[in-house]
């Protein structure tokens, strides 16, 4: 119940006392739970916009709903090798739907060594470049707007370089010979994925966010991938949410029995991007 | 319907303390329970609102059959149920695996969006050749109600010819794939569907295109359909 003074006979009404109980209620009827307002009492204007952008921005996402490179809006920043041969490997191995990565201590971001599942969070020498979203609330839950996230991550591919070797001219390479060399033309990947950070500091790659693009070495282009966040994810960790991000990794692939050209299968990249859109449903 | 305060202070007029009391009182003691019964019934139409009313994500956790430990015999192994999905070369659009998603549209339009691992060409006699030409086409799209539609199609439509430096298809390999497309739609319950559409031919090992399997087969791994409507 909101504390209200009742006016008493004699008092004289003044836009000043007569404002504040106005406000008294308007501040108790905006804090009003769910579940406290009669039946056919709310109209459009009581509604919030279920896509949760308009004049909620600030309120999950303080400094918008992208992130990525200084590149967008700005100067084009400087290519930067991000990762080389970063993906551990297994043959045969079959993925998990969540892959946890940078357990180990190590720092996630920009290029560095192969470490805590091979990933890097994209990011230039700005903090704030980070291929990364941050909630403004600690240990978010997803389900208590009913709110699920429309996420794309995308990176533009600056250069592949090693794992491509066209030194073998007598051959149609179609991969049309088994040889090392032919091999690598299949064989480098860049890799690009979409994560989340829960609430307990843990990060997960959403496997089916994993995208293997065959670079056939020198190739400039755009590594892409999109998801649906839910709650239901969130349920692999403690069941919140801290960050979004996306994540990149290179690595050999091609099918056997092409072998690791054992080369350096360096990715370099330029400019990157994640979007986030929010949407309220069911 | 609330109206707060009930009376409203006029000017010239007295002002009564019970009035003026009465007026606060509904919020004062309001209590009820806040649900759908709340809403106006024609507001829905009013709000930039987006609802998904697909059960889900068209994806299966035992189809993960990702490119991301593929080189060794996960990615033969098609006993395994490993693949998202096989279309076959030239069995014209094609739905990729149970990528289908159906919706009750009120108002529109629908926000389509598809993304999923190409995968490669493979064989019909299920090795795992590397050595082949690829002179086939691939191309995705969004079906929608059983055609195609032509503005959310990406992919190539040149098979390549032997004597090229390399098969012009722009997806031999792997390759990321994302579809993003918004539906203008009627009110009514609409299917959409991811497909697939391949056509060309493998060559045999040798690389002649003369020679090709006929039931070869374009593998699709992980992938992601989903359908909102926004109103």
């Amino acid at each position: 119940m909101p504390t209200f003074d009742p006016f008493d006979e004699g008092d004289a009404l003044t836009a000043a006392n007569l404002t504040s109980r106005l406000t008294v209620m308007r501040t108790w009827v905006n804090a009003l739970p769910a579940r406290s307002v009669q039946r056919w009492g709310l109209d459009a204007q009581h509604v919030p916009p279920q896509t949760y952008g308009k004049g909620h921005a600030t309120e999950l996402f303080p400094n918008g709903f992208q992130a990525g490179s200084p590149a967008l809006g700005g100067p084009v920043g400087a290519p930067f090798t991000v990762c080389t041969n970063s993906l551990p490997y297994t043959a045969g191995a079959q993925p998990v739907t969540y892959q946890t990565f940078d357990t180990d201590g190590g720092t996630s971001y920009g290029a560095g060594g192969v470490h805590g599942g091979g990933w890097r969070i994209p990011s230039q020498a700005a903090a704030a470049s980070k291929m990364e979203l941050t909630f403004d609330t600690p240990a978010f839950r997803l389900d208590t707007y009913g709110l699920g996230l429309l996420v794309r991550a995308r990176v533009e591919v600056y250069n592949a370089s090693a794992g491509f070797l066209m030194n073998d001219t007598s051959v149609d390479w179609g991969c049309s010979s088994n040889t090392a060399s032919n091999a690598q033309i299949a064989a480098h990947c860049g890799i690009i994925g979409i994560g989340f950070e829960s609430g307990a500091g843990t990060r997960y790659v959403l496997e089916r966010t994993v995208r293997w693009n065959n670079l056939l070495g020198v190739a400039r282009g755009t590594m892409s991938t999109s998801t649906w966040i839910r709650q239901t994810d969130l349920s692999v960790g403690n069941g919140t949410i801290a960050k979004v991000f996306g994540v990149v990794a290179s690595q050999w692939w091609a099918p056997s029995p092409i072998v690791d050209p054992a080369s350096d299968n360096e990715l370099d990249i330029r400019t990157y991007a994640i979007n986030i859109l929010p949407i309220r449903y069911a | 319907m609330w109206r707060f305060p009930r009376r409203i202070p006029k000017s010239g007029r007295v002002a009564d303390s019970e009035d003026l009391n009465e007026g606060f009182f509904p919020l004062v003691a309001a209590s009820g329970h806040l649900g759908e019964g709340n809403w106006q019934d024609d507001m829905s139409g009013q709000l930039n609102s987006v609802t998904e009313v697909a059960a889900g994500i068209a994806y299966d956790a035992s189809f993960v059959g990702n490119a991301h430990y593929a080189g060794g015999p996960v990615d033969t192994a098609i006993a395994g149920g490993l693949y998202g999905g096989l279309v076959q070369i030239g069995s014209g659009w094609t739905q990729v695996a149970s990528a289908t998603r159906t919706i009750d549209v009120e108002v529109g339009p629908v926000i389509v969006m598809a993304s999923f691992q190409h995968g490669r060409r493979r064989p019909n006699n299920g090795s795992n050749e590397p050595d082949r030409h690829a002179y086939v086409h691939v191309q995705y799209g969004i079906r929608l109600d059983g055609s195609t539609l032509p503005i959310s199609v990406v992919g190539d439509q040149d098979s390549g010819s032997e004597g090229q430096a390399m098969e012009r298809g722009l997806w031999n390999y792997r390759q990321g794939v994302d579809i993003f497309q918004i539906v203008d739609v009627a009110p009514g319950r609409h299917t959409f569907e991811l497909v697939c559409h391949a056509e060309g031919e493998l060559g045999d090992l040798e690389g002649d295109e003369d020679d090709p399997d006929q039931d070869d087969f374009v593998v699709i791994y992980s992938y992601e359909l989903l359908a909102v409507e926004v109103k």
